[in-house]
Formats: C-alpha cells, structure tokens, sequence
C-alpha cells in the first residue's frame, strides 16, 4: 500500500515534468506574443491565427515560406525563452535573396516589415549557437491595422 | 522538488532493509530527480553545461514541434481576416449573403466538417467584424463555440472570451485581437497535443471562404480584389503541401484534397514576374521596406474557373 502511494506520487511528479516542460513552450509563445504589440502607437498587429513553433538544436534551422501582401505592413516577433537574442531569424525573397537578417540588428526579438508590392518570402529561423544550444523557438506574424 | 529530496532521503537511509526490496522505488526516483532537473532548466543559460550533461527535451516536446513540417518546412497561411480587410480597402461593401448560415453549424458530424467550418466561420467572423457589424459578428460565436467545443478546443473559446467579446463589441480593434487570440490559442493547443490535422483543417476552411469572398467581390468587376485572387496562388501550394502531410482519410477528405490540386492547377495559370529592388532598413524604427516588385497576370477565363471551383470546394464544407 505504502509503496503504491509512492508510486502515485512518482507518476504524479513525472507528469508534472512533462507538463512544466510544455509550459515552457507556451510560455515562449506568450513572451512572442508580447512581441507582437511592443512599442506600436496608433496601431496593432493582428496576428495570423498561427503559432510557427520548433525544437532546434545546435545548427537547425527551420524555415517556412509565407505571402506578404503588398500595401501591408508585417510584423515578426521570435522567441526561445526570457532572453530577447536567442533566435536569429532571416527573410529571403523567391530567388534567396537576403532581404533582412535580424542578425545585424542585435537579434532583435522583432521586427517590421512594409511590403510595397505583394511578396512570396522564406523566413528561417535558427538559435543564435553562441546564445543558446537547444531548445523550442516560436515565431510569430501579425499584420498591423491602424487603431480608429 | 523538495518533496523529491526528501523522498531520496528516506530511501537511501532505509538501506537497512534489503537493497533489492527498494531498488524499483531508488531507480523511479532518480529519474524523476533527473528529469526534474532537466524540466526546471526550461530557461537555461547560454550553453551551461552543468553536472547532468547538456539540457534534453522530452521526447513528447520534440514530437510535437513537429507539427505541419515537412522536409523541414512549416506552412504558413494568410489569415482570412487580412482577407476581409483587403477586400474591405478595396471598397466593396458588406453582403451578408456571402456568410455560411449559423444554423448549418448544427448539421456537421464529421470531424472534417466541423474543423473545416470552424475555418469558416472564423473568417465569417472576421468579415462581418471588420464591416462592423456587431450584431452578426456577436451571433457568429455560437456557432464558433459549438464546433470550438466539438474539435476539443472550447477552451480558446471560453466563457472569459464571450465578456471580453461583449464588453467590447463596439471596438473593432478588440475584437479583431480576441479573434485572432482565439485562433491562435486553439491552433497552438492542436499542434501541441498531435492534432494537427484538426489545425490544418481549420486553416483551410479559413482560407476557402476568404477566397470565396475575394471570387465575389471580384465577378462584380472590381479589379484590386482579382489581383489579391491570383496573389494566393503560392499560399495555396502550401496548403496543398500541408493537406498531404496530415495523416488522416475519409472520402470527405479525399474529395476536398482533390478539388484543392484541381484548384492548384487552375492557378498555375496566373503568371507572376517578380524583380528584386533593394530593401531598405531603418533601425531605430526596427522597420525594413522591402521594395521589390511582383506582377500577377490573371485572365477573366481563369478568374471565372478558380470561382467555379472555389464555389464548389466551399459547398463540400458547408453542405
């Protein structure tokens, strides 16, 4: 009986492993989330409605291909955890071009982007290996509209 | 963790006893102690390599990033909202005709009907609050909660959401961002718990009745709203990407996977020149301009195909 009792405890204990392990992805999303509305005056980011999360490790990077409507401005907001520079992320055009590097800006936790005309883009995301070896990176887009 | 210390505590001084009778009991524990540890490392500093070794995520965590990946591709779909405020800008003016009607909601029984439809009826959501009309938008969340409810995601669209959504309901802007929040709680919740196929889903349905809004706007003549059309022409690559990687079946779903690659193959006619111009970075303003030009071509005889097939793609889900 004793030792049931332990051995519920223990199951208990693991599955909080477990889930304080997935908190910690979710609470990376609510530090990118608050990203999202960092220093906007007469405006917001709607977000797109999607959580871009992945487990990376040493050099991985993860990428995915997204439309940037033209006349829109976009905002991208990374996180791996309570440091701002963890996440390098890098946007390409169609033919790989580099049009940003959040990596020449201190990786800075987000950024904006105004799109002239509408746009296919690869954004790829990786762990700035000098800040952080491993770990969950989520990325985040919102679409910004102007506040009546 | 101080409840761990002082169960190993008690163990490894009962040694008295004979070793073989606690050694389950030892071996449970260290590893609850060692996984512990790594849990509560969540936030590790660069690289510490402390005395357990480097940091390990439990597989589940592993397993579910995974979600909507493919080849090392994450699938990215514009949100219908955006849609909505596009063809708004465009100067077209509400129809409450376009919407699927909120009693449908009780007609669905399938999961792909009812993930599909949530889709939907977000991005319904989304138009007639854009269009300020609170009254619509207010109605559309009965059937958003029921089917919220039926995917396993009611918890996005709880009761806390509907005081937020009707203490608010004159603010456009709030709403937007509840919406939105909503979507992103419970497409995060799909993905984490190995349901991305419910998650893709729902980013379909979204995606077919923000086209099926743009096709008519669009048949009425209105020419930004048709080049809008032939800009979806990648993203729809992508949600076609993203529907072969979900592991799922069902003739429902077959049948809509199929008219989506029917639907590819119409937009492969849209034609695109793309030509690079440099961006332009401001840094205190943490803003770059990306300046490159891209001109979709689309024929009226295409235009009038894609909203056939969007038509019919839309009345799979909603019938």
């Amino acid at each position: 009986m004793k030792l049931s009792a332990k051995i519920i405890s223990i199951a208990l204990l693991f599955s909080g492993v477990v889930s304080n392990a997935q908190v910690t992805c979710d609470s990376i999303a609510g530090i990118a989330g608050n990203y999202l509305n960092k220093g906007t005056e007469n405006s917001i980011y709607i977000s797109d409605g999607q959580v871009y999360r992945a487990f990376l490790q040493d050099d991985e990077s993860a990428e995915f291909s997204t439309t940037f409507f033209g006349g829109s401005t976009y905002r991208i907001a990374v996180s791996a955890g309570q440091r701002e520079d963890y996440v390098i992320f890098d946007v390409l055009d169609e033919q790989d071009m580099l049009l940003f590097t959040n990596a020449d800006q201190g990786n800075a936790p987000y950024w904006d982007f105004k799109v002239t005309n509408t746009i296919q883009c690869k954004v790829q995301t990786r762990l700035d290996p000098n800040k952080k070896s491993s770990g969950c990176a989520i990325l985040l887009i919102g679409f910004e509209k102007k506040t009546n | 963790m101080s409840v761990i210390f002082y169960y190993l505590r008690r163990l490894f001084k009962a040694n008295k006893k004979p070793f073989m009778k606690h050694r389950f009991e030892q071996i449970m524990l260290s590893t609850v102690l060692v996984l512990t540890l790594l849990g509560s490392c969540e936030e590790p500093e660069p690289i510490v390599e402390g005395p357990l070794g480097p940091v390990r995520v439990p597989v589940e965590i592993i397993e579910n990033s995974k979600q909507f990946d493919l080849n090392g591709q994450i699938f990215s779909i514009p949100s219908p909202v955006q849609t909505a405020i596009l063809i708004k800008e465009s100067g077209a003016d509400f129809n409450e005709g376009l919407l699927n009607p909120k009693e449908q909601a009780d007609e669905y029984s399938t999961m792909f009907q009812k993930a599909t439809n949530l889709g939907v009826y977000g991005a319904d959501l989304g138009y007639a609050t854009i269009y300020e009309n609170t009254n619509i938008s207010l109605d559309y969340l009965t059937p958003v909660r029921k089917l919220a409810s039926e995917v396993g995601v009611e918890n996005a669209f709880n009761e806390d959401l509907i005081e937020r959504f009707s203490a608010n309901s004159t603010n456009q802007d709030s709403i937007l961002v509840f919406i939105s929040e909503a979507y992103q709680s419970a497409d995060n919740y799909l993905k984490t718990n190995d349901k991305s196929y419910q998650a893709g889903l729902i980013l379909a349905g979204g995606w077919i009745e923000a086209l099926h809004f743009s096709c008519m706007v669009a048949k009425n003549g209105n020419e930004d709203v048709k080049f809008r059309i032939g800009e979806q022409k990648s993203t729809l690559k992508s949600l076609v990407a993203l529907l072969h990687s979900l592991d799922v079946n069902g003739d429902d779903y077959e049948e809509f996977v199929i008219g989506m690659e029917e639907l590819y193959a119409s937009f492969d006619q849209v034609s695109s020149t793309y030509t690079y111009r440099e961006p332009l970075t401001y840094p205190g303003d943490k803003l770059t301009v990306i300046n490159s030009t891209n001109e979709v071509d689309i024929s009226d005889e295409v235009l009038e195909i894609i909203s056939v097939q969007v038509a019919d793609l839309r009345e799979l889900i909603i019938q």
